[in-house]
């Protein structure tokens, strides 16, 4: 139970849907391969970097000289913005070298569009609070989740948009407006958890 | 590319500076031993006892700029002073005995009795409640410090006074009036509500079998469920030390579910306002964001609060969680207390002060107030138990349960 709740936490958090809002129109084009390949290792980078985090959770509490309940207030700040910019701003794709480029997995897929900063004191403040191995399990699903959903958002925003020669048109250049929509509902669900941590940081020993 | 992988590094770093700042800003807590504790509250008593006029009474406010002694007096703050000095006796310090000694005959000298109960009365005011309930966990330590049994009437007497202001609902009026000999309608108070319910307790504990604890058993259930909304205090629940005190004393009755969930609720409260102290500072700009320190009194309380509820969470298995977060906030407040308190060299900055009445004190700007000095050695007494059952558990005992004081 407190996994499969981390992993809901840890989708909202992460918001798959906006992160692959902001890829897919980049990766219009390409071979489902080259999709596959660079999703795949971006994820697999920012999930590294975060369960990193999340294993060494204490001693980034130390090194800040916080408590956990002090931190979980700070994440739910952090949290509640980077929801409402979620919600209310509609993502502005990353459209420039996504097609194979060699670093493209890494800036932009894993960062900054992955590893993010909601991720990042998620990744510290649940695992201090709820145990390292649940939060490590969470995180690995939510990005799991974004590199499918990258990989056939974009995949169906190619066969909405795409023109005839298989190139994309300039409309490709926008997100798929499914993924964009429930972008925005994972947005307010982050602002409302982020509150959530903000008081019960406040409410806590 | 490169202009926007810029700019969302610079936003990052910005809400990290932000967040540090504002929201979570490193809490600092001074290292405290035993030694430490003992040697601050050593310190502490010598102010209260060099503050001790030849009547009893104490140095109620005083200005170190200035020298002087701020008239005024307040007869509840009479009997936490005089308390705590028993406290500290029961912790071991028998030589405080003769001052806290003195500090109880002025209290003697003016009770008044009516009916079947006595109360704490200057001559020509009310009866408050809260005085008599600080004069009775007075004698309940000093009874516990030497063992005598010469005032144990006065405290079921002082008892029946708590049960002639208990309303049905367990709440307490907070005046009688001996003119009319009844009790004044309608006020209450937001302390003497929790003082009350320790003085219940603490009958019980010492004398079972009386039946004390069925008035405490109604004290908690309105402290509990009402009394926060009653006082106004929407945010509750109110930081009650008073209560904490109560409940730390009733942790082997057993507590009922209820009285489990308020406990769990007010250390979450101490232990909050536990963090937000260690976050303050001097220097800006946190001294701007969040104000000045908590004076002696104010933040005294907190560490009563803190450790006695670690007392409770020690042995009640529906708190056990709670256990070890309230021994590390009891160690930070002791701590933050201890490094506060002004010592000998310090007088030397202030030359019309009495450097009697510097050493050993908590100032809030130029001024301390006695309680200043009673809560904070309260705390420090209270947080010995709580290191040396942690230092033990650490130095391999198998348990950090340990009988408390």
């Amino acid at each position: 139970m407190n996994t499969l709740r981390l992993i809901v936490f840890l989708l909202a958090v992460a918001n798959p849907f906006h992160s692959a809002a902001l890829l897919a129109p980049g990766l219009l084009g390409s071979e489902r391969g080259t999709r596959l390949r660079v999703v795949g290792i971006g994820a697999a980078v920012a999930a590294a970097v975060a369960i990193v985090l999340a294993l060494v959770a204490d001693d980034v509490l130390d090194a800040l000289d916080v408590t956990s309940p002090t931190f979980r207030l700070g994440a739910g700040v952090v949290i509640a913005a980077t929801g409402v910019r979620s919600a209310l701003i509609a993502p502005k794709p990353w459209a420039e070298g996504l097609r194979g480029g060699r670093l493209s997995m890494l800036v932009p897929v894993a960062f900054p569009v992955l590893f993010t900063p909601e991720l990042a004191v998620a990744s510290v403040s649940y695992s201090a609070d709820r145990g390292t191995g649940a939060t490590v399990v969470a995180i690995a699903v939510a990005l799991a989740v974004f590199a499918g959903l990258a990989v056939t958002g974009a995949g169906w925003s190619a066969s909405a948009v795409a023109t005839p020669d298989g190139s994309a048109s300039p409309g490709a250049r926008r997100a798929d407006p499914w993924l964009g929509a429930a972008g925005r509902v994972m947005g307010a669900l982050a602002v409302v958890l982020g509150i959530a941590l903000v008081v019960d940081g406040i409410f806590d020993v | 590319m490169r202009r926007r992988l810029s700019l969302t590094c610079a936003a990052w770093v910005a809400l990290a500076a932000v967040v540090r700042v504002g929201a979570v800003p490193a809490e600092r807590c001074p290292t405290v031993d035993v030694a430490g504790l003992r040697s601050s509250a050593e310190a502490a008593a010598a102010w209260i006892e060099a503050a001790q006029a030849d009547d009893g009474t104490y140095v109620y406010e005083y200005d170190r700029g200035t020298g002087e002694v701020i008239a005024g007096y307040n007869v509840v703050r009479h009997a936490g002073v005089t308390m705590s000095l028993y406290q500290y006796a029961a912790a071991g310090n028998d030589a405080i005995l003769p001052a806290a000694d003195r500090g109880l005959d002025w209290m003697l000298e003016r009770l008044v009795r009516q009916r079947d109960f006595a109360a704490f009365a200057p001559p020509g005011e009310d009866a408050k409640l809260g005085a008599s309930a600080l004069l009775l966990a007075g004698l309940a330590y000093r009874r516990d410090a030497t063992g005598d049994t010469l005032y144990d009437d006065l405290m079921r007497e002082v008892g029946r006074f708590f049960l002639a202001l208990q309303r049905d609902d367990g709440g307490f009026l907070a005046y009688w009036d001996p003119d009319v000999a009844a009790p004044v309608p309608e006020l209450t108070s937001l302390y003497s509500t929790g003082e009350a319910f320790f003085g219940l307790a603490m009958l019980h504990n010492r004398f079972p079998g009386e039946g004390w604890d069925v008035a405490t058993r109604r004290a908690a259930h309105y402290v509990a469920t009402d009394r926060d909304e009653d006082e106004g205090q929407r945010l509750g629940p109110w930081a009650d030390q008073w209560s904490a005190y109560a409940l730390d004393e009733m942790k082997t009755w057993p507590l009922t579910d209820t009285d489990v969930a308020y406990a769990r609720r007010l250390a979450a409260r101490f232990g909050f306002y536990t963090r937000g102290e260690a976050q303050k500072r001097e220097s800006w700009p946190q001294r701007h964001i969040r104000l000045e320190p908590a004076r002696g009194a104010g933040f005294g309380t907190v560490v009563e609060g803190v450790t006695s509820l670690w007392r409770l969470a020690a042995v009640e298995p529906r708190l056990a969680d709670l256990e070890a977060p309230l021994a590390e906030r009891a160690r930070c407040s002791a701590g933050i207390t201890a490094s506060r308190q002004l010592d000998a060299t310090d007088a030397v900055r202030w030359p019309a002060a009495d450097p009697a009445l510097i050493d050993g004190a908590w100032y809030d700007g130029d001024r301390t107030r006695m309680d200043d000095q009673q809560h904070a050695l309260s705390g420090l007494i209270r947080t010995e138990a709580v290191l040396t059952a942690v230092d033990a558990f650490a130095a391999g005992a198998s348990s950090p349960v340990m009988e408390h004081s």
